[in-house]
């Protein structure tokens, strides 16, 4: 398939949330909204997306680019740059396994240009923010012209490289639920070399203990199931059980159950099964040792 | 068919105003090779994967061939042409001719200002930081190591002249 | 040169191009623009192996925009290839792999162009095809090329092997695979053709082997070779990939059809799809040593993946046939080495053709001999080390032989003997360290290979020189003036080279093979005597005195122990011309001398002179992930006599970084001959994080057959690099990988494996 040119498309730029919302209603079927581009500009050059009739660029839509600090809750604009996610001192607060998963997301261009909703919307089950936000139990805002409603982020994610969204919708809003006191993090991601790679396994944990014991543990997994997910029987496992080597390895077996890894070009699934393990027992281990105050 | 419109940037470009119109489906490393012949970013791959087409965009490196060019209203953007001239070279393309880190020169353009946003930010780099800095850089011939060295004392002069 | 050493050799003299390119005014082929200027694209075929039974393109002519549209049936003389002739500009009647062209469009612009191939149909009756060249030697299976699918048996038959193990205490034998790889030069495939009555067809383009291209074009366009002019333009990188014929059949024609310039640019795809690659190799070895280490006997048995043509494939072949046993002292050897046809991407030269493939192998079947008797594997190594007065296989006797200094060094620096030191701060981090070493030819295999020069003197004492080489990135051209000034007794600054015009400069065989400082620059020595000789006659003359009463020196002919009397070169050069009638114009060429390989036996001499490596890695791999870490290479090369430091130092760092992509992550991954990952998302080259430290040691010799004892380093930088960390990864963990690349992935189902079997 050559590669150079993208075939012509009508373009919008709106400035307001509304004025987009209604162009959505009206035509969404027949395009595609843009942020920064880095995924869906390479899509309409390889022609994995084909030809679009229209293209609704939502980056001057400046009421979409923030991060609030309310407390207890964070709220992330869907525009809000990899690169500032990562700059941001509020976000390495709050949510550090999300300010640890921008940091070191695939290449210094692609962060200066990539935004949080964009790396969402992709539905890639590699994300890299994914797993953070899920294992931080992030909801997701999605409105249209008609109003707006609120998702639990596993729902966003409805099958391979396809979310929850409505062609008249737009994910307008993060909800990120802070860190909360007690708890450690972690986020890990394995690669085929040192340099950036699309991750062929990439785990986020939270967890709290009391006394010597698993209180709270959660943990989001990706690039093993057709979805970013979190490994719930893992973590009813874990509960209540005391923080041991031993039970956190039989944990991460447990996990095993709970993905449906593939083998494709860059891995098998025979390795992101095994490794998506080692993932999990480090992070957990991680998690652990960041406990505030332990 | 779809009716091609065009779209009115306006945007500073190497330091001077400059307003024209782009059709959207035209990517800036169009536009500044083939439209405003400034040759000097490179097309490697042309799907911001080698990163050749490296410019600063409000001084961060971006890949070129990835933004299309309609997004770069209001914005300031850098490209190699503009950083040094002959007679005034930035300390980075010095330490890159006197050290012989320059050997095809494909990867130069973009590695260089990815280097220049680095010590705009980090006037002292460490290795690690510099590795990370041109991670998105792809060179073929040096290894990067004379990359490495030459950008690690360009930031030696830069911090000398602060 | 003076008492205190030479003026300009040895020294970093900084290059000519960077300052350009530093700029971003180095005009590369994509960046030339003519006026009317069209675009052009080609149609390869959608399946690896097929008939084509039908081939329309009208609509795509009637495309508004569309100027010219070709197929095989516009080309005078449709084949071509360097070894054997068995490419096709366009495919006629069957398409072999799956970069096969069969149309070329030129087109106002881009967007046009590749339009216009959507309009183009094809009907394609599929043929059964073959992907492993172990399945195609088979008697049943489908054949690429009429004359069958082994393209080609190259034999070194050295003693008696079974004599050999016969003697031997113990008996080694192992198998190996190293993988296709892509050269992943920054810039793409680019040319542009212009063709008009005043100068014919001119076409810029990045070719190594210009002069090679330049007569197979001639014999493709059935047209006078001198009609035809190749500039070679600043290239953005080569590495092999740019050898032989690619783009410039197709815009030369089309230029020709449409008499307006034609530029085309290969895309990322279409590099990893439709360019030459690096053949694939499955290799056996079985190794009779005595129990003190000795190596006794050794044969070597080996399928090379050929593609769909063979391009430059026996060449290579050869070459790794005569570097598979090692550089070793080997009394019986024997090595069978076949090139065979596939229905996939072709294989063609890439920086260190074969050698790197063999080399991977043989130095990861020398550490496994090592573990296996207990030895040191730099021990082992050293035992059995070529050195001067040895033979080789093809029974060629070497000179000048460097490997035991570069071994010595090499472990000096890396504490060798030293206990290693092995901790890393994690349970599942181990450290280990690896040896390899290697040796490497300079010049064409076993076949003539000239560069010729000219030089001539100015009246003004500078000089321009004329040399046919081609500067692929790497800085020959400073190389050479630097040469060329040396010789000459001028500034370096006094030095104009015109490289690579193959109207203007005179041939030369190509800028591969690690052969132009050694070559080129042995003919700009020698033209640069003959120019030298005749301002001497001059001198002499004017001076009254003998000529053997000169010497030259800092842009002035004096007479030794008289310094006061002498002639600037200018005033010679002028004087010549002007006074004498005899303008200052010398020629010369140098072939590196080498014998044709007997084809039963490989008994010969391939090669003029070699040139010898060690490399050390330090590895640190993670049990959990398999992720290889790279942390350190020692590198220890003998080049002869560095020219210019610092860009032999540019060699070596960027040839371990291509070593390091050999060792564990880069391989072109084809299924039923379609390649997957024809981009550098997933075909993954090393990045700057993943690039170690490097401490680059030239071993500097004195190589008599030299340009001021200089030999080459271009391809050797990238040979040991792989199997050092192979041996490297097998210190830390136990396991041996003989399947390159060792990704995360192998290593961590081979650690797996271990613990299976308990």
């Amino acid at each position: 398939m050559v590669l150079l040119k993208i075939k012509p498309f009508k373009y919008f730029q709106p400035s307001s949330l509304t004025e987009l919302l209604t162009l959505l209603e009206k035509f969404g079927g027949e395009g595609k909204i843009i942020a920064g581009g880095t995924e869906l500009v390479v899509q309409l050059k390889t022609r994995e997306v084909p030809p679009l009739k229209y293209i609704f660029d939502i980056e001057n839509i400046s009421e979409l680019d923030y991060i609030r600090d309310e407390g207890e809750t964070l709220r992330i604009g869907p525009i809000v740059k990899h690169r500032t996610l990562k700059a941001s001192p509020v976000i390495r607060e709050k949510a550090f396994i999300l300010a640890e998963a921008v940091h070191s997301l695939a290449t210094p261009q692609i962060r200066n240009m990539g935004t949080i909703g964009g790396n969402l919307c992709s539905a890639s089950p590699a994300a890299d923010t994914a797993p953070p936000l899920m294992a931080l139990g992030a909801k997701l805002k999605i409105q249209n012209t008609k109003g707006e409603r609120i998702v639990s982020i596993e729902d966003f994610f409805a099958s391979v490289k396809r979310t929850a969204l409505e062609k008249s919708e737009l994910l307008t809003e993060i909800i990120v639920p802070r860190e909360p006191n007690g708890y450690g993090g972690a986020f890990m991601k394995v690669g085929r070399r040192l340099g950036h790679d699309i991750s062929l396994a990439n785990v986020a944990v939270m967890v709290r203990l009391k006394k010597n014991l698993v209180d709270d543990v959660r943990i989001a997994l990706g690039s093993v199931a057709p979805t970013p997910v979190r490994a719930i029987k893992t973590e009813a496992f874990l509960k209540g059980k005391e923080y041991t080597e031993k039970n956190i390895r039989r944990a991460s077996e447990t996990a095993s159950t709970e993905i449906r890894p593939i083998s494709d070009i860059r891995a098998s699934a025979e390795y992101r099964r095994d490794v998506v393990k080692s993932l999990i027992e480090m992070s957990i281990q991680k998690a652990a040792e960041r406990i505030r105050g332990s | 068919m779809v009716k091609e419109d065009f779209v009115e940037i306006e945007f500073t470009l190497n330091g001077s105003p400059i307003k024209l119109e782009v059709k959207p489906n035209e990517t800036l490393l169009d536009l500044l090779r083939y439209r405003l012949k400034l040759t000097g970013s490179k097309r490697g791959c042309n799907r911001g994967e080698c990163g050749a087409c490296t410019v600063l965009m409000n001084g961060k490196p971006v890949d070129s061939c990835l933004m299309l060019a309609s997004k770069v209203n209001g914005k300031d953007v850098l490209t190699i042409e503009g950083l040094g001239s002959p007679g005034m070279l930035h300390p980075l393309q010095e330490a890159f001719i006197v050290n012989n880190t320059v050997q095809c020169g494909f990867c130069t353009p973009g590695i260089i200002m990815s280097a220049k946003a680095l010590l705009d930010e980090n006037p002292n780099p460490s290795r690690e930081d510099i590795q990370e800095a041109i991670s998105g850089n792809l060179c073929r011939c040096t290894g990067y190591l004379p990359i490495m060295e030459a950008i690690l004392e360009a930031s030696r002069k830069t911090s000398e002249n602060r | 040169m003076t008492e205190a050493g030479y003026r300009l050799v040895g020294k970093s003299i900084p290059k000519t191009d960077s300052m350009d390119k530093v700029l971003g005014a180095a005009r590369y082929t994509d960046d030339l623009e003519f006026p009317e200027m069209l675009y052009a694209k080609l149609l390869r075929t959608k399946y690896p192996h097929a008939k084509i039974l039908r081939l329309d393109a009208t609509r795509a002519e009637r495309l508004p925009g569309v100027k010219a549209v070709i197929t095989a049936k516009d080309v005078p003389f449709n084949t071509f290839g360097y070894n054997f002739k068995d490419q096709v500009v366009f495919a006629q009647d069957k398409v072999r792999y799956m970069g096969d062209p069969i149309v070329a469009v030129a087109a106002e612009n881009e967007e046009i162009a590749e339009e216009a191939l959507e309009f183009i149909d094809v009907e394609y009756e599929v043929l059964p095809a073959v992907f492993d060249p172990r399945e195609a030697l088979k008697p049943d299976a489908p054949k690429v090329h009429e004359g069958g699918n082994l393209c080609f048996h190259r034999k070194i038959r050295f003693g008696n092997v079974e004599e050999g193990f016969r003697l031997s205490d113990k008996i080694v034998e192992d198998s190996f695979s190293t993988q296709k790889m892509e050269h992943c030069h920054l810039e793409p495939h680019t040319g542009v053709a212009v063709f008009n009555d005043q100068e014919g067809l001119t076409i810029w383009t990045t070719c190594a082997m210009l002069f090679n291209v330049h007569g197979e074009l001639a014999r493709i366009l059935k047209i006078p070779s001198s009609k035809i002019r190749l500039i070679h333009t600043t290239c953005g990188g080569g590495f092999g990939g740019k050898n032989e014929v690619s783009l410039e059949p197709y815009i030369a024609l089309l230029a020709m059809k449409t008499r307006r310039p034609v530029k085309m640019v290969w895309t990322r795809e279409e590099e990893f799809k439709g360019s030459t690659t690096r053949h694939s190799y499955f290799l056996e070895y079985k190794t009779g040593v005595k129990k003190d280490g000795t190596l006794v006997s050794r044969e070597v048995k080996m399928i090379s993946d050929n593609g769909a043509y063979t391009q430059l494939g026996e060449s290579q072949i050869t070459k790794a046939s005569i570097f598979a046993p090692g550089p070793y002292k080997i009394p019986h050897v024997r090595v069978d080495g076949y090139l065979v046809y596939t229905n996939n991407t072709v294989g063609g030269a890439m920086r260190g053709f074969g050698v790197p493939q063999v080399t991977a192998a043989v130095e990861t079947h020398m550490d496994h001999i090592a573990e296996i008797l207990g030895v040191n594997p730099l021990e082992l190594r050293l035992k059995n080390a070529l050195e001067s007065g040895e033979c080789i296989a093809t029974g060629q006797m070497l000179h000048n032989v460097q490997l035991k200094e570069t071994l010595l060094k090499a472990g000096e620096v890396a504490g060798w003997d030293k206990p290693h030191k092995r901790e890393t701060g994690a349970p599942h981090i181990k450290r280990g360290r690896g040896i390899a070493c290697m040796f490497y030819p300079i010049g064409f295999t076993e076949k003539p290979n000239p560069s010729a020069a000219v030089v001539k003197v100015n009246p003004d004492g500078s000089a321009v020189v004329l040399v046919g080489s081609a500067d692929m990135g790497q800085g020959s051209n400073t190389v050479l003036s630097q040469i060329a000034a040396e010789e000459l007794g001028i500034p370096f600054d006094s030095i104009a080279i015109v490289s690579g015009d193959t109207k203007i400069t005179p041939h030369c065989s190509g800028t591969v093979a690690s052969r132009v400082t050694y070559a080129t620059g042995n003919a700009i020595r020698r033209a640069a005597a003959k120019a030298k000789r005749m301002l001497f006659e001059i001198a002499a003359e004017e001076l009254s005195v003998s000529t053997e009463a000169l010497k030259l020196e800092d842009g002035s002919v004096y007479v030794k122990n008289m310094p006061e009397k002498c002639i600037s070169i200018g005033t010679l050069a002028s004087t010549s011309y002007q006074l004498r009638g005899k303008p200052v114009i010398a020629t010369a060429h140098f072939n590196p001398p080498n014998t044709p390989l007997d084809p039963e036996t490989g008994q010969g001499n391939p090669f003029p002179t070699y040139i010898y490596a060690t490399q050390i890695a330090e590895v640190e791999v993670n049990m959990k992930t398999g992720l290889a870490r790279v942390l350190k290479i020692i590198a220890a090369h003998d080049v002869g006599k560095a020219i210019n430091p610092q860009l032999v130092r540019g060699q070596i760092t960027g040839g371990i970084l291509m070593g390091l992509g050999q060792a564990l992550m880069e391989e072109i991954i084809l299924k039923e001959g379609c390649t997957l990952n024809p981009n550098f998302r997933d075909y993954l080259i090393p990045t700057a994080m993943d690039a170690p430290e490097v401490d680059a040691i030239i071993v500097e010799s004195d190589e008599p057959t030299g340009p001021f004892g200089a030999k080459g380093v271009g391809e050797a930088s990238n040979i040991a690099t792989a199997p050092a960390i192979i041996n490297a990864i097998h210190d830390a963990v136990g396991i041996r990988i003989v399947e390159l690349p060792a990704t995360p992935e192998k290593i961590l189902l081979a650690l797996r494996e271990v613990v299976k079997r308990g």
